[in-house]
């Protein structure tokens, strides 16, 4: 992550709701401009300060795609599909 | 009255079970705490492994469904070349990038690009792929997740050794057993005799040292492992710290910290302690732990068992020494003449063979009547000296091929007693040794004034000990 003006964009397009990656990148795509190259980057990076939550989720179609939360402790639900 | 006498039996009760509850649950704690030490550790290794191995993570069908073709492969290839990751999230980024590509694809040719078009396009947003990868490497190996993982490897590491320790002395007592049975059961069947119980104890420093070599070998395999899948570095990159670490760790503890009975099988078994465990760090360290299950549980038990037999045959062990009050053994005079009884106090010496404080082992000399100071009785004898004869393995006799002593030490005159202490615990080869009192006559010549009897020595101490052991025991005593 290369800003904390970029960490804040990216969290607030995430909002309360679980995303995948492509669905942030549209979010973040619409609301301001970023590089779409440091999205996984800045996924993964608040992976691992333990800021976001991701999960393999199965989608409608059927397909496992990994899903991004934010991470409430004590007060978020748990998840069983969780692989972090 | 009774009721103070009920007051005091309450106190008393009280206290005891206060006492009782107290160790109770001293044992407990240690009981319970060494349990979650071992389930700790199990759970770090298995938390680690599949993401070491990256059997968990399904690759996405995406990409191939919509025939992005070889470029995607290519990118991706390329960025998983920079990545330097656990197998496991290799897999699991080149699955989600996989499926971003194919979305991202899917998009833009639902803006009207053709596939070809489509697909650079999608590549050329996510850049570079060497940056690509390199971004991705450094989000992952965060600082907090190296601490994770040093933490965890400390943890996993130490149980990984109390396991292996465990489980290689169950395996080795129970493999001396079977063995000890065997040759028994043989011998009893040969011979028709009793025989005694196999000497475990005789083999106890290369048994430990045997398991404290497995047990570094299986801590450090937990410890890398376990480190590597915590701090999303690949094992061997892990492996040159933590080889280092513990092979300087393991080698303080096999040259200083093993004490016990020592000769050279003990010592080299010892000094593979560091070895394999700088070994179990380099060599094929990639390969997947084996599962620890219920059989893990299951050697704990035994071990536990096990080492409890170990330690109670080690506890009833006995120095072995013989004494020799009464009777002259044979080729006795090769340590010289015995003194003409007119020059000897009339009632005669006697002696007792026993062990000091500080290991030595001791010869003393007393007179068989107490109305006489021994210096008044011995005093026409001079430079009195204990001397330490080689004897035969079965202490039959003197063994003839020497002509010396293999030891000599001052006598010293302890109230009624003359005293000679020699540390056979610190010599290499002392093994099956006679003692005897000799000093120099009215004549001038020296005399044997008393057998003291014999014994058998091993060497006690580390490797350390024994490696600056002085080689020549006259040299270093005269």
């Amino acid at each position: 992550m290369r800003s904390a003006g970029e960490r804040t964009r990216l969290l607030e397009a995430l909002g309360d709701a679980g995303l995948t990656g492509p669905a942030i990148s549209r979010r973040v795509r619409t609301a301001a401009s970023m590089d779409e190259s440091m999205l996984y980057p800045a996924l993964h990076s608040l992976e691992a300060s333990w800021t976001l939550r991701a999960s393999w989720e199965t989608d409608g179609d059927g397909n496992r795609r990994r899903t991004y939360r934010r991470r409430r402790f004590l007060l978020g639900p748990r998840r069983s599909s969780e692989t972090s | 009255m009774n009721g103070d006498r009920l007051l005091f039996t309450a106190y008393i009760a009280g206290f005891v079970a206060l006492l009782v509850a107290s160790v109770g649950l001293l044992i407990t704690a240690y009981i319970a705490g060494f349990v979650a030490l071992l389930v700790a550790s199990v759970r770090l290794v298995r938390r680690s492994e599949p993401r070491l191995d990256g059997g968990q993570f399904p690759a996405s069908p995406r990409a191939s469904e919509i025939g992005a073709g070889d470029a995607v492969a290519a990118y991706l290839d390329r960025m998983s070349g920079v990545l330097r990751l656990p197998a496991g999230d290799v897999a699991e980024v080149r699955a989600e990038l996989s499926d971003h590509l194919a979305d991202s694809i899917a998009s833009l040719e639902a803006e009207g690009l053709d596939r070809e078009r489509a697909t650079r396009e999608a590549l050329a947003r996510l850049g570079s792929a060497d940056e690509l990868g390199r971004h991705l490497r450094h989000a992952h190996q965060s600082t907090r997740r190296l601490l994770a993982g040093v933490g965890g490897g400390v943890v996993a590491g130490t149980g990984g050794v109390l396991l292996g320790y465990l489980g290689a002395m169950a395996v080795t007592v129970a493999v001396a057993l079977v063995l000890g049975l065997a040759v028994a059961l043989l011998t009893a069947l040969l011979t028709a005799i009793g025989v005694p119980f196999p000497d475990l104890t005789y083999y106890r420093t290369e048994m430990i040292a045997g398991s404290l070599a497995i047990a570094a070998g299986t801590g450090t395999r937990f410890a890398i492992r376990t480190s590597a899948g915590l701090s999303r570095r690949t094992p061997r990159s892990m492996a040159v710290p933590w080889a280092i670490a513990l092979g300087i760790g393991f080698s303080c503890l096999a040259v200083f910290g093993i004490r016990g009975p020592q000769g050279w099988p003990d010592v080299i078994v010892e000094l593979c302690i560091p070895v394999v465990a700088v070994a179990a760090a380099t060599v094929q360290i990639d390969r997947p732990m084996p599962h620890v299950g219920r059989w893990g549980v299951a050697i704990v038990v035994i071990s536990v068992i096990g080492i409890g037999f170990l330690f109670g045959a080690v506890g009833s062990a006995s120095p072995m020494w013989v004494q020799t009050d009464d009777a002259w053994y044979m080729h006795a005079d090769i340590a010289g003449p015995m003194a003409p009884s007119a020059w000897l106090p009339e009632t005669g010496l006697s002696s007792r063979i026993g062990e000091s404080g500080d290991g030595a082992t001791q010869a003393r000399f007393v007179l068989n009547t107490t109305t006489t100071p021994i210096a008044t009785a011995l005093a026409n004898w001079h430079d009195i000296r204990g001397e330490a004869w080689h004897g035969t393995l079965g202490l039959e006799s003197l063994d003839t091929h020497y002509s010396s002593p293999f030891a000599i030490e001052p006598a010293d005159i302890q109230n009624d007693a003359i005293v000679a202490s020699f540390h056979f615990d610190l010599m290499r080869h002392a093994g099956a040794y006679w003692l005897f009192l000799t000093g120099v006559g009215p004549d001038g010549r020296r005399y044997v004034l008393s057998q003291g009897g014999g014994g058998v020595a091993s060497f006690y101490g580390s490797v350390w000990d024994w490696l600056t052991a002085t080689q020549d025991w006259l040299t270093a005593t005269q």
